[in-house]
């Protein structure tokens, strides 16, 4: 038998991180739904973000080809990025740089709240730094194109065989699994000290759900 | 910051992985066998599978014990990252691919729970079911960096993430 058949869809180290963490993804969430500015007060000059793509990633066979065209120029798969210098310089560090990326991602739609069982997360203490690591799964919703063409521009120019400079990637959903590390800042405020996603296929919510088996 | 300090992890992910994945062919014994998995843990590590804590003090054996008992798997490693954290000594680093699992219904020590057992000098090849898809967040200690086969994961966090329709192994 697989070593747990019966798929938890979420695990909470303790009841006070369980607090913790169920207001910061919502809260986390609303904002980057709705307005990711605000976001950045989570940000000190040591934050790091990053993103990576995985394409190969297996889902749900009804999805056929999903773009990933806007993320692809931020995709820090490290296991096809050899080059030293653009493996570092796709963490983005400080609020300044992480922002900027932040808005040259598409505008989503998290159901969090309302669909709670798209989504699966475990939290656990990091006792090094005195904060919680989140890691949340689940599915969102592409609302609209990223604000800023940028990095996406950019990338089309350099693919100059594929003649798509014009050609915007569709909207879709995506699956994602995104990793926060939380600590306590001053007067009960909370700072951001990393911050990775994983972008990919939709998956569905099959392997966490609650009539779902994993193999025995 | 001239150098990328990151290229030893893909080396030490491939090797905890494909340690997932080995078959007892090469092990005299069943303790010689199980305590390869994820030998990098340490006895102390937290591990959660899909969302459940292994509850033990010594949760690195209790895992290999229960790995020992699940059927044989094969990963893929699709995609990973990782961040070192400033001042705290460790790297967190987040994987992401795919994973089947043996369908023929034996373990793998090679038995399966059918009355009629086929004679055991026979070799049993794995037959191996769709893909899923797995994600696993490791917070490893920095020494990963030069010498990844000491015992330095602290957290082992494994969740699948996509299971596929046609799977002939849910019971």
């Amino acid at each position: 038998a697989f070593p747990y058949p019966n798929p938890q869809q979420m695990f909470f180290q303790d009841e006070e991180i369980q607090g913790m963490s169920t207001n910061f993804v919502t809260s986390f969430f609303g904002l980057w739904d709705s307005n990711r500015r605000d976001l950045i007060q989570l940000y000190q000059a040591e934050s790091q973000f990053s993103l990576s793509v995985d394409m190969s990633h297996p889902h749900m066979l009804e999805v056929a080809n999903v773009d990933f065209g806007y993320y692809l120029p931020f995709s820090r798969n490290l296991t096809k990025i050899s080059a030293s210098k653009s493996r570092m310089s796709k963490v983005c560090i400080g609020p300044d740089q992480i922002f900027k990326a932040f808005t040259q991602l598409p505008k989503s739609k998290h159901e969090l709240v309302t669909k709670p069982d798209m989504f699966s997360m475990e939290t656990y203490r990091f006792p090094q730094v005195n904060g919680i690591i989140i890691n949340l799964h689940g599915t969102f919703g592409e609302t609209a194109p990223p604000e800023n063409l940028e990095a996406f521009n950019n990338a089309a120019h350099r693919n100059r065989f594929q003649n798509n400079r014009n050609k915007k990637p569709p909207l879709s959903n995506k699956s994602f699994d995104r990793s926060f590390v939380v600590i306590p800042g001053p007067n009960g405020s909370m700072i951001l000290a990393s911050d990775s996603l994983v972008i990919r296929s939709p998956s569905g919510c099959d392997s966490w759900s609650k009539q779902s088996k994993l193999p025995t | 910051m001239n150098q990328d300090p990151t290229q030893p992890i893909e080396p030490f992910l491939k090797g905890l992985v494909s340690s997932l994945d080995l078959n007892n062919k090469a092990y005299p014994n069943v303790e010689a066998y199980a305590t390869q998995f994820a030998r990098q843990l340490k006895p102390s590590s937290g591990v959660v599978l899909n969302g459940n804590p292994i509850v033990s003090n010594n949760s690195k054996l209790e895992f290999q014990k229960n790995w020992l008992s699940s059927p044989l798997t094969s990963h893929q490693i699709g995609n990973f990252d990782c961040h070192l954290i400033p001042g705290t000594g460790t790297v967190l680093i987040n994987v992401t691919g795919k994973v089947r699992f043996d369908e023929s219904g034996n373990s793998r020590l090679n038995e399966s729970a059918d009355l009629i057992q086929t004679s055991i000098t026979d070799q049993k090849k794995p037959v191996w079911g769709s893909w899923f898809g797995f994600y696993l967040h490791l917070v490893v200690d920095e020494t990963v960096l030069t010498n990844s086969d000491s015992e330095l994961i602290n957290n082992f966090d494994y969740r699948i993430t996509y299971k596929p329709k046609d799977s002939v192994v849910e019971i």
